[in-house]
């Protein structure tokens, strides 16, 4: 068998730090284990295509950008008029989309080894952001749910709120560990605990 | 530690009981909380504070604020000096080190103070009339006497250990300015509800109402105004903050400084935080600088500006003067001869205006004041320290002196219309208020207080928070009722005359801008020898190109120029005002994106495996790649012919994870890729590759790489590492705009799949050792041939294709098992000799084989040039095709590939060099230049490929190889490009 490395795997390490005024405000995880499928669909073709995915997802795709919806431990997300991220912890339903949703009605593109998630948890996550993503994270604006294509110092991610204090973010593979050391010096002076979750494990 | 001889013993908005020490040159001098160093040092007596730029003459502080022109410093020491910074912005803290500049030996005694006598010679334009000859490069010999002469403070090269920050705000509105408009501004757009970020550069609310006294009815009014900021939920108060500048799209830069926390970068705290708002709406409320009088020696220690005496006076509580005399031409430096003559000075207002208004004289008349109507200053006395005044009648016809200690100047008050104007607003000039104020703004911009000429209290507070509820209803909130504080505040009205043009000729220098030293003489030569425009003349005599940006000398100069010219002050006009409003330190640009946050990093999914296994890596555009590994040598010479060897003789493995991927799908993809290659794709069958090229729009070559069909309707396309992302950008314009009909989707798969090249004669076996049950043989899986399969669970897609020449295959599978099949790969075919190979040998072993890369792919070079014409399909239509056939490309001169090798055994080719024919002179471009150049294992000798004015046309030509920069000509012969195995037996066994 063949083992999987993350692309952290390098520079990742548990513990922490204490903040310039003391305690850990913030927690950064990486979530392993994960898989992501882009979707698309193909003009003329909308009802065929909800019908396999809700089939295989359990969800219709949803109506408005970067809004999702969630079945069981399946999320699909808008990203564009034409095209869906759907992340799982597993990938079976997603291997099963791409044999049985016809070539002529859309296509299932596996990306689960092109992002690594890290999740940014604590009342300082939003200022951590702010400080590399010209994205206006108020909860006024950017609410619970809610997610964006956007730029976090320089690199192209994909960012979701989680949480009232909780954001992910999906970073691509190559680029992770340029944003995980920055991560790192962002969160500096609120202090921040590191973890790993491993959705595999599960 | 000084005692402080001019601190008052009471008064002030400082806190007494914390005292602060701090230096000045390494004298001991101590302030309190609450003071800038300003305030400091001349609670200290410190009088001189710098010596002038260009003149070298003694100069005192001017204002109180940004504006403030002389009392530049240089703060802190080793890698934290800063130069140029403005005592009076710099908040006291304690152990701060600050020393004055421009002085040699010293500010106090200063050998360069001779310029001043040199003055007749150092007039406007004087480096452009002096320093030009006698000879044509004349000025590279004089430029570092004349910087060394110069200036002001020194840079140094010295790390910065203290941190920066970035980052990005939104709001609904931004307020800049604090003063009682921004505060009622502020207060309006908060009261509906609307997010606002009130932006004050002070380190207190309240811009001119802080120059009252505490015991004032204004203080009382402007803690009623705090308290009401305070109190709204939706408003975030950016104190120590200053806009920097006004951008597009209401976008603006602050910058926030927290020098006075001394912050520890250790702890990830930031000395400065450079701050992106975007904001829906804007209120302008930055208030208003008051100017100098232009006249004889204004520039002397002591003679400062009205305002800043009295802001000194009452927020300070440093007294500076006992016999004031307060010269002007309005009435606000009245109400500051008042506070003066309040404080227990004895005061003499001269005004110019033959009358004032009643309340005016009542006023001067119940604080005593002695005034002076219809008259002016035209000299003042002294040298480090301003004596007295010589005062005349606008006629000249009586001239006099008056002692004093201290000259209080107001020539009126100037819209701090910089910011409004930085998108291209001009300013517009209003008489009435001899003062320029903000043009036609943008949508969502307004201007309230005194920045329009609003001055009286009533105009201010009621004009400001319209500004702020129609800010935010512009964002898109209802505005809610405003408090009218004004009631409780003297509503006295604001009248001014221009100021006269200075009466008389003398020795004396009248300055416009104190701190680019530049006098009325300057002016009036300048305007002598033509330079009309104000942004003509601002650049001949540098006025307003100082680090204040001529604050102070703006009005006034304009004013000069629209007297000598006869014009309107509206038909001479202002300068362009440009960001920064005020100096930003380069750190606060920087942010963290220095060091290793500099710029982004690509690291391969084997990066680690290659740190762990003796690496050497070098940046190849964002990536870290593996250059060459130290099994086969320590250098980069060394090791690179070693892994060459074992790809030519065994078998070698290299990280090609970096290739640009690009799933293709849909029923229309075989048409997409039919259009973009040049060659065709549409009946490449199921299971196989092919090798294409795709055309810019203006036929240059775009890329190359390969395409696998993996299944009817699934491709899988490989582009260079350089031109993944312009590839991807191309595919998508091309179906967004173009070929809407096409039912295709494509997605950047670089991340997802992590590659390797296995090469060499030993490939198949060292696969099959590996990988058990698959079948690599040539019927399985022939030259150009691909396919999916699955091993131990995970999905391997391997394609037979070569880039070395030799049997090769590239082997992909999920990024996270990169390093567990690169590993097995290595383990299993280690009987065969396998090893690494990294990005030199690769490079080296594609030049052998006459493969074009990215440096023949600069996109100048033609398929033609690069000899790849044939490949263009003529049944078909594809990108580039209708371009290809212009004239000029199909010029048989055109630079073309070529292969070159070296004729002399002991020399070595040069990428880079440039080509020459036989015999001809050694000079200008030549007929081309070497692209790429390796060292050939298999022919023992230095090859390179080239493009060269004609290519193979020359076959077997000698040509000189020059490289200047070496002083090097080597003769090499034109070669075919392809140099190893022309009839590709070694990939068909």
């Amino acid at each position: 068998m063949f083992d999987t490395h993350s692309a952290l795997a390098g520079i990742l390490k548990a513990g922490g730090r204490d903040g310039a005024r003391g305690g850990r405000r913030l927690r950064l995880t990486e979530v392993r284990g994960g898989h992501l499928a882009q979707v698309a669909v193909f003009p003329n073709h909308e009802g065929e295509f909800k019908e396999c995915v809700r089939a295989c997802s359990g969800v219709l795709p949803p109506v408005e950008l970067y809004r999702g919806v969630t079945h069981g431990d399946s999320r699909l997300i808008r990203i564009t008029q034409r095209q869906y991220w759907w992340i799982s912890s597993s990938g079976a339903s997603m291997l099963r989309l791409a044999r049985e949703l016809s070539s002529s009605t859309g296509t299932v593109t596996l990306l689960s080894a092109s992002r690594v998630r890290i999740r940014i948890t604590g009342s300082a996550a939003r200022e951590v952001l702010a400080k590399g993503m010209a994205l206006d994270l108020h909860p006024a604006v950017f609410e619970v749910g809610r997610s964006a294509q956007s730029g976090l110092h320089h690199t192209g991610i994909f960012l979701e709120r989680v949480g009232e204090d909780d954001y992910e973010i999906y970073v691509p593979r190559t680029y992770a560990e340029w944003i995980w050391d920055w991560l790192i010096d962002a969160v500096l002076p609120w202090g921040y605990d590191i973890q790993v979750e491993d959705l595999s494990a599960e | 530690m000084t005692h402080q001889s001019r601190r008052l013993s009471s008064g002030g908005r400082i806190d007494r009981g914390r005292a602060l020490a701090f230096t000045l040159e390494g004298r001991a001098l101590s302030g309190f909380a609450g003071d800038t160093l300003a305030s400091a040092l001349l609670a200290n007596d410190v009088r001189l504070v710098g010596r002038s730029f260009k003149y070298h003459r003694p100069r005192g502080f001017v204002a109180a604020g940004v504006e403030e022109p002389n009392g530049l410093f240089t703060l802190g020491a080793g890698g934290r000096t800063t130069p140029n910074v403005a005592a009076t912005v710099t908040e006291l803290h304690e152990g701060l080190i600050a020393r004055r500049q421009n002085g040699s030996p010293s500010v106090d005694v200063d050998f360069m103070a001779i310029n001043s006598l040199l003055a007749p010679l150092l007039g406007a334009g004087f480096y452009y009339k002096t320093f030009m000859g006698p000879r044509r490069g004349s000025w590279m010999f004089y430029e570092p006497f004349i910087r060394r002469a110069a200036g002001l403070g020194r840079a140094l090269h010295e790390r910065d250990p203290d941190r920066y920050e970035t980052r990005y705000q939104y709001t609904d509105v931004a307020v800049i300015g604090a003063g009682p408009a921004g505060l009622a501004a502020a207060r309006a757009a908060g009261e509906s509800g609307a997010r606002v970020v009130l932006i004050e550069q002070d380190c207190l609310l309240g811009g001119s109402l802080l120059s009252s006294r505490t015991d004032d009815v204004l203080e009382s009014v402007r803690r009623d105004m705090e308290r009401a900021i305070e109190n709204l939920p939706t408003v975030e108060v950016l104190r120590r903050t200053t806009a920097l500048g006004l951008y597009d799209s209401n976008m603006l830069g602050l910058v926030t400084r927290h020098a006075q926390q001394q912050p520890d970068p250790g702890r990830g705290e930031p000395l400065e935080v450079l701050t992106t708002l975007y904001a829906k709406a804007i209120v302008f409320a930055t208030g208003a600088i008051e100017r100098p009088l232009v006249f004889g020696d204004n520039d002397r220690p002591g003679v400062m500006l009205a305002s800043a005496v009295q802001s000194y006076l009452n927020r300070y509580a440093v007294a500076i003067g006992r016999r004031i005399v307060v010269t002007t031409n309005n009435d606000s430096a009245w109400y500051s001869a008042v506070e003066l003559a309040r404080g227990g000075a004895e005061v003499t207002v001269v005004d110019q205006r033959p009358q004032v208004d009643a309340t005016l004289q009542q006023l001067a008349e119940q604080s005593r004041l002695v005034v002076q109507l219809g008259t002016v200053v035209t000299r003042a006395l002294g040298r480090r320290w301003v004596n007295g005044v010589r005062i005349a009648s606008l006629d000249a016809a009586q001239e006099r002196t008056l002692d004093c200690d201290l000259v209080c100047m107001s020539g009126g008050w100037s819209g701090t219309v910089h910011l409004t104007s930085h998108n291209g607003a001009k300013p517009v000039y209003r008489s009435d208020i001899d003062s320029f104020v903000p043009g036609q703004l943008a949508a969502g911009q307004f201007a309230a207080g005194a920045v329009k000429g609003a001055f009286r209290w009533s105009e201010t507070i009621a004009g400001a928070a319209q500004a702020g509820a129609n800010a935010a209803l512009h964002a898109g909130f209802t505005a809610a009722a405003v408090a009218d504080v004004t009631a409780a505040l003297p509503d006295t009205p604001y009248r001014v005359e221009p100021a006269c043009k200075p009466l008389k000729a003398s020795r004396s220098k009248a300055f416009v801008d104190f701190q680019s030293d530049v006098t009325t003489q300057d002016v009036s030569a300048a305007l002598q020898e033509g330079f009309q425009s104000v942004e003509h003349l601002k650049r001949y005599t540098t006025l307003g190109m100082g680090t204040d940006q001529g604050k102070t000398s703006n009005v006034s100069a304009v004013g000069l120029v629209a007297n000598l010219r006869g014009v309107e002050m509206s038909v001479a006009g202002t300068t362009t005002f440009r960001p920064p409003y005020t100096p930003v330190s380069v750190g606060a640009l920087a942010g963290r994106s220095i060091g290793q946050h500099f710029r982004p990093v690509r690291r391969s999914p084997l990066h680690e495996w290659h740190i762990a296994n003796g690496a050497a890596l070098i940046e190849a555009g964002p990536w870290l790649r593996a250059w060459y590994y130290r099994w086969a040598g320590n250098t980069v010479q060394s090791a690179y012919v070693e892994e060459m060897r074992t790809v030519r003789s065994a078998v070698g493995l290299s990280d090609v994870s970096s290739l640009g991927k690009i799933d293709v799908q849909g029923p229309d993809a075989a048409e997409l890729l039919n259009r973009v290659y040049v060659n065709g794709f549409a009946k490449l069958p199921v299971g196989k590759a092919r090798y294409g090229i795709m055309l810019n729009d203006d036929a240059s070559v775009l890329d190359d790489g390969t395409t696998a069909r993996f299944a009817a309707t699934k491709y899988f396309m490989t582009t260079t590492t350089a031109q993944a992302a312009e590839v991807m950008s191309h595919l998508e314009f091309l179906l967004q705009t173009a070929w809407t009909d096409l039912n295709v989707q494509v997605v950047s798969v670089t991340d997802e799949w992590s590659g390797m090249s296995i090469a060499g004669p030993k490939a198949r076996a060292a696969l099959e050792l590996s990988l058990p049950g698959q079948d690599f043989s040539d019927a399985a899986l022939p030259h150009m041939g691909c396919r999916e399969t699955q091993v131990d669970g995970i999905t391997l897609r391997t394609m037979r294709l070569s880039f070395s020449g030799e049997l090769a295959y590239e082997l992909y599978v999920p990024a996270g098992y990169g390093i567990a099949l690169w590993e097995r790969l290595l383990a299993r075919a280690a009987p065969l000799g396998i090893r690494p190979y990294g990005l030199e040998a690769l490079a080296a072993l594609r030049i052998e084989k006459g493969h074009v890369a990215g440096l023949e792919l600069d996109r100048r070079t033609t398929l033609d040039d690069l000899g790849l014409g044939r490949m263009a399909s003529k049944e078909k239509a594809y990108v580039g095709r209708e371009l290809r056939d212009r004239p000029d490309l199909k010029d048989p001169r055109r630079w073309s590939l070529v292969g070159l090798e070296c004729l002399e055994p002991s020399s070595r080719l040069r990428g880079g060099a440039i080509l020459f024919a036989s015999g001809e002179p050694l000079a200008g471009h030549g007929r081309g230049y070497i692209t790429s150049v390796t060292w050939s294992t298999e022919l023992n000798k230095y090859i390179a490929l080239g493009l060269y004015q004609g290519g193979l046309a020359n076959l077997g030509q000698e040509i000189i190889c020059a490289y200047p920069l070496k002083g090097e000509n080597v003769r090499a012969r034109i070669v075919s490009p392809v140099f190893i195995d022309a009839q590709g037996e070694r990939l068909h066994v």
